[in-house]
């Protein structure tokens, strides 16, 4: 309701008559910069998205430190203390001591239990002073032959009394799970991959002007020189290339070179996206669409074509947002060293990935806009061969008899530049990502 | 591409961008026409009207269809607006207009006015007068709703109504002066 003093509502309802349905078009600029807007919000997304890949990373990471940390500690308590190892069995179970005796002959004396609840005691005298130490060796074969499946006693409720002084650094903990070894016949595995990772392509520019010697090397192209449509300045081109994602599929294979030594390589297919930004727009009398003016067009030869012809009718300032699109082949090598071996496997990888351009290209939901493709060969300004670094942690589980699969949280540096040497932009693409991946192990 | 508002609804939520630029070509001109009302230069109006639709694509997901698209979008650009004439608010304290008596009894008429002339004497006015004016004539909010959101008394509201009421008829009047003036002459 309104003010009830007031003497005159003919007024307040004239003046709303008169303006509330009234409609007035904004400037195109207010739009562009939506656009724009829009477009960042998109990147914040993935700069988020980067942000878990390196929370992710960072776990995983610590993880496996703590593990090899412990893992080290555990073998050097064992080696300081091997000459005082002292394992007194006396297995009531025939097989057991059988088993015993062939891993241990000669020491009768060791005492191993099998109670009523098919616990395992194990017990030590270490107040037998002519009982010999065992070796390192002979602990970890005792150690098997306690395990659930080498007993073939029916069974998950294994306790180890290791009370003992000498026993006291043996991992009870240890249950089929990591201990298990893998069949050794297991030499060679392969597998398939698919991934996704951030894509950071580090864009740098050498020049910043149409008119700049470094942009206009190439003939003429987007130079005003001689046409100076809008005026005698320069206009300068504000052009960058922000991150954006990899998603990635392949096939590798390997082979175990030592107990703990792999070696790695394989095949993937990759789509990398990113966006490039530019504020200049060519208005051309050839085509109907406005082409982009970014660097990576500026080297093609019809590119440069249209804008270095009398048909150039125009350049315009206007944001645009194009979405970026590489594709590579790429084929890692990497070397592998295995921090845990068993049912659950860590991995340390690193090594060297040489990538193959394919292509690249640039889109814009705006149809007025031309979409870019540039190809491999000599007009690209991107190499056709590229080399990466990378390293990760692979993390494996074996789901099935000779299957494991995998999880490999990894970071990739680009070693040399994406681009050609002599183009006036360079990008050197980096990221973290996480592959999964199913794994067949054979002979 | 003729898309009703639920199918826009449903591809601005999925993030496509041509349907971004449907809505905001559908509803950005009665949009811009509200935020010129609430500022004094075009350029202010246009970063309204920028931040405004950055919100509502934002935010659309949000949108529960209980009510009109265009009135949502509205509500968001006159908050966007009153985000914006707050700091002049606080630079130019309200303070209650003394009690203006009401010297026009005639009924003054906007006949012979165009939008443009309008829009322009709403400008005119004091940012206070112009904001309060906007809420409680166009978009029909009453004193007490006004004051919740302004974080003013009533009284402010309505003295600074009273006020922006007698600067526009005097300038209606004095319009009308002019333009009586000037038929007189032929």
């Amino acid at each position: 309701m309104k003010d009830p003093g007031s003497t005159d509502s003919n007024f307040e309802q004239e003046w709303r008559e008169a303006l509330d349905q009234a409609s007035v078009t904004p400037p195109a600029t207010v739009w562009n910069n939506v656009d724009r807007g829009l477009a960042y919000a998109e990147i914040s997304v993935y700069k988020s998205k980067q942000l878990y890949y390196k929370w992710a990373v960072a776990a995983v990471v610590l993880i496996a430190v703590s593990l090899s940390a412990f893992q080290y500690l555990y073998f050097q308590d064992l080696l300081s203390d091997q000459t005082a190892r002292v394992i007194d069995v006396n297995a009531p179970d025939d097989l057991v001591s059988e088993k015993l005796n062939l891993i241990i002959p000669n020491r009768s004396n060791t005492k191993l239990n099998i109670g009523k609840s098919n616990a395992v005691n194990l017990q030590s005298k270490s107040e037998e002073k002519n009982t010999a130490a065992l070796t390192i060796g002979e602990v970890s074969n005792i150690f098997e032959l306690l395990l659930v499946d080498n007993l073939a006693i029916e069974s998950a409720n294994i306790q180890a009394n290791l009370n003992g002084p000498e026993l006291r650094s043996i991992p009870v903990y240890t249950s089929n799970l990591l201990m298990k070894k893998k069949d050794e016949s297991e030499r060679y595995w392969a597998g398939v991959d698919m991934g996704s990772a951030s894509f950071n392509p580090n864009f740098q520019s050498d020049g910043n002007s149409l008119l700049s010697n470094s942009l206009s090397a190439n003939s003429g192209a987007f130079s005003l020189a001689d046409n100076e449509v809008i005026d005698t300045q320069s206009p300068s081109v504000l052009e960058g290339m922000t991150a954006g994602e990899t998603v990635s599929l392949g096939v590798n294979f390997g082979i175990h070179l030592a107990k703990r030594w792999s070696l790695e390589s394989g095949v993937q297919y990759a789509r990398s996206g990113a966006t490039t930004q530019t504020n200049v727009v060519i208005q051309s009398s050839r085509i109907q669409e406005v082409l982009p003016a970014t660097s990576q067009a500026k080297a093609l030869n019809q590119f440069s074509s249209v804008v270095a012809s009398e048909s150039v009718i125009e350049y315009d300032y206007r944001d645009v947002n194009l979405r970026n699109e590489f594709q590579f082949t790429s084929i890692p090598v990497t070397a592998g060293y295995k921090l845990i071996e068993g049912k659950l496997q860590v991995e340390l990888n690193a090594g060297l990935i040489t990538n193959f351009y394919m292509g690249n290209r640039l889109t814009s939901d705006d149809s007025k806009i031309a979409e870019v493709t540039i190809g491999p060969g000599d007009q690209s300004p991107y190499r056709g061969v590229s080399f990466s670094g990378l390293a990760g942690l692979q993390v494996g589980y074996r789901v099935m008899k000779r299957f494991d699969l995998l999880i490999q949280p990894n970071y990739r540096q680009g070693i040399n530049d994406l681009t050609k040497d002599g183009t006036n932009f360079s990008t050197t693409p980096s990221g973290f990502g996480l592959l999964t991946g199913l794994r067949y192990n054979f002979n | 591409m003729a898309l009703n508002d639920e199918d826009l609804i449903n591809d601005c939520c999925k993030g496509e961008r041509k349907a971004q630029q449907l809505l905001y070509d559908k509803y950005s001109g009665q949009m811009y026409a509200v935020a010129l009302r609430y500022s004094k230069m075009q350029q202010e109006a246009e970063d309204v009207i920028q931040e405004a639709f950055l919100k509502v694509f934002a935010n659309i997901k949000n949108f529960r269809k209980d009510s009109s698209l265009v009135y949502w979008i509205k509500r968001i650009v006159i908050n966007t607006s009153l985000n914006h004439q707050r700091s002049k608010l606080y630079l130019y304290p309200m303070v209650d207009v003394a009690d203006l008596k009401n010297k026009y009894t005639d009924e003054i008429s906007l006949s012979g006015f165009g939008y443009e002339e309008l829009l322009a004497m709403i400008r005119k006015l004091p940012s206070g007068c112009q904001v309060i004016f906007n809420l409680y004539a166009i978009e029909g909010y009453k004193h007490h709703e006004i004051a919740d959101l302004l974080n003013i008394s009533d009284g402010t509201s309505k003295s600074q109504y009273a006020r922006a009421k007698s600067l526009l008829k005097d300038w209606i009047l004095e319009n009308n002066k002019i333009s009586y003036e000037r038929s007189g002459e032929y």
